[in-house]
């Protein structure tokens, strides 16, 4: 099972590499990719770098044109696409279909991968991507549990990658509206679910406020944890009560789950945060590469480590992990 | 949910004579090593963002508040009696941790170690910038980061 870790920089794709990532993932410095924020991604010189890189430490490089373009932006995704395509990435991370047919039209050898954008649950809608694009990979969205995720390993022929860390939020991927509400920015869109230029932190005599597009998402208490300023994490008044009315923050992290995921033939899993700094990158990668090595040499006896946890937790989002949808014992 | 932990701080001694220095003085000379650490990434625009724009850094613990900008020129001091764009606030052993690359600005950030207010673009901005810089291939390198790296090891036997 191949590791896939996030590169917002050249040095994050360096730490991801050195601490034992088999692919890692970048996007390029525009709104051709969902984590579009200011001084994030790659140009195409550090592109060029970041490729060299890791391909001189036997690594794969992806690169995710994973927004949907709008009319007038078209022209930027597919100069996106040829850019990725003449860079020699080892493959696209693609959410829309327009942009998927010009990649496979225009660059027919150049392996494609679906993006949990796309939102892609079963796998008959899993072969017509396959069908009509020759998508060889998807990235399925993490409201699957464990037995669909295995179902859909079972009858597909397109190779799966899961979510393993990260990040999580209320996961209508590709298609949630919410900071369209308060941002007038679509996710989908533009690729960002928290424009910077939209959020403001503010410490009042009540607390840290956190606003997005000037709608007051949080107050945080003296000490209490602060998480990302995006709607689906605030908290909000309810009847009676204050509370995280849509979801927690916080971090997906499967671990517990690796043996079962490894022996269901999932081929790839992937840690979120291109957001995130090398140093996250560097101590996620390294904690999953030992956990993948220690499962495959001894499924039957693997146990999470202790100190894993703890380091996973410490650089989670609201300092708690879960195992999301993939833990539904009930199923 | 009260998960907060803070770091060691710096005990006020230690901070005396930093704190004796006027805080023009402590932004200039900061200003002055900026430049020399980051001219190649000013020549290449990609400091281009924070041009005209000013921030604040404070050092609660040392006592320290650092005002800088970049003009046509390279990095200057900013007077702090002006309005800031940007203020950013921590502990001067969160700030080693984070220099050093050692912690992620965003965890600190969670755990409410650092704290920003302002122009959120521009923190969003600069957070990015310098986690792009790859250290050891910076001016100084050699003689600034082993002194950090030195100085974090001491803080943790001392403080932690």
């Amino acid at each position: 099972m191949e590791l896939v870790c996030p590169a917002g920089n050249l040095p994050s794709l360096k730490a991801a590499v050195e601490n034992g990532a088999d692919a890692v993932y970048m996007g390029l410095r525009d709104d051709t990719n969902a984590r579009h924020f200011p001084g994030l991604n790659f140009d195409e010189k550090r592109a060029r770098q970041g490729i060299e890189y890791a391909r001189a430490h036997g690594a794969h490089v992806f690169m995710a044109i994973n927004t949907f373009p709008q009319p007038a932006g078209w022209k930027r995704w597919q100069r996106a696409v040829d850019s990725a395509a003449h860079l020699g990435v080892d493959a696209l991370i693609l959410a829309d279909i327009g942009v998927m047919d010009y990649a496979a039209r225009r660059w027919p050898e150049l392996p494609l991968h679906l993006s949990v954008q796309a939102s892609c649950t079963n796998y008959e809608s899993l072969r017509f991507y396959h069908e009509l694009f020759g998508i060889r990979r998807a990235v399925v969205p993490r409201v699957l549990s464990l037995a669909q995720v295995q179902h859909i390993v079972e009858h597909s022929q397109v190779a799966i990658e899961v979510f393993g860390f990260g990040s999580l939020c209320v996961m209508v991927e590709g298609r949630c509206l919410l900071s369209s509400y308060a941002a007038g920015k679509s996710p989908n869109t533009y690729g960002a679910c928290s424009p910077a230029e939209a959020v403001t932190w503010e410490e009042t005599p009540a607390g840290l406020e956190s606003r997005l597009g000037g709608l007051l998402t949080d107050r945080y208490g003296p000490g209490e944890d602060a998480g990302y300023p995006t709607i689906c994490k605030g908290r909000y008044r309810v009847g009676e009560s204050t509370y995280y009315a849509i979801e927690e923050p916080t971090s997906l992290n499967t671990l517990d789950l690796l043996p079962e995921l490894i022996a269901s033939g999932v081929a790839a899993v992937k840690i979120e945060g291109r957001q995130r700094s090398p140093a996250y990158v560097g101590q996620v990668a390294r904690i999953w590469r030992q956990a993948i090595d220690a499962c495959r040499a001894r499924p039957q006896g693997f146990r999470v480590r202790e100190d894993w946890s703890r380091e996973l937790a410490k650089v989670s989002e609201g300092a708690q992990t879960t195992l999301g949808a993939y833990h539904r014992p009930w199923q | 949910m009260n998960t907060t932990r803070q770091g060691p701080r710096l005990p006020r001694l230690l901070s005396l004579p930093l704190r004796l220095a006027p805080g023009r003085l402590n932004s200039a000379l900061a200003a002055h090593l900026l430049e020399r650490v980051f001219a190649e990434q000013r020549s290449d625009g990609e400091l281009d963002f924070m041009q005209g724009r000013t921030a604040c850094i404070r050092l609660l613990d040392a006592g320290i508040e650092l005002g800088l900008t970049v003009r046509v020129d390279g990095f200057a001091a900013h007077r702090m009696d002006r309005p800031v764009d940007l203020t950013i606030e921590g502990t001067a052993y969160d700030f080693l941790l984070l220099i050093t690359g050692r912690e992620d600005p965003d965890t600190l950030f969670f755990q409410r170690r650092l704290c920003m207010s302002g122009d959120t673009a521009l923190g969003v901005h600069l957070k990015n910038f310098l986690a792009s810089v790859d250290l050891d291939s910076l001016p100084l390198a050699g003689v600034v980061r082993p002194g950090l790296e030195r100085g974090l090891d001491l803080y943790q036997r001392m403080l932690g």
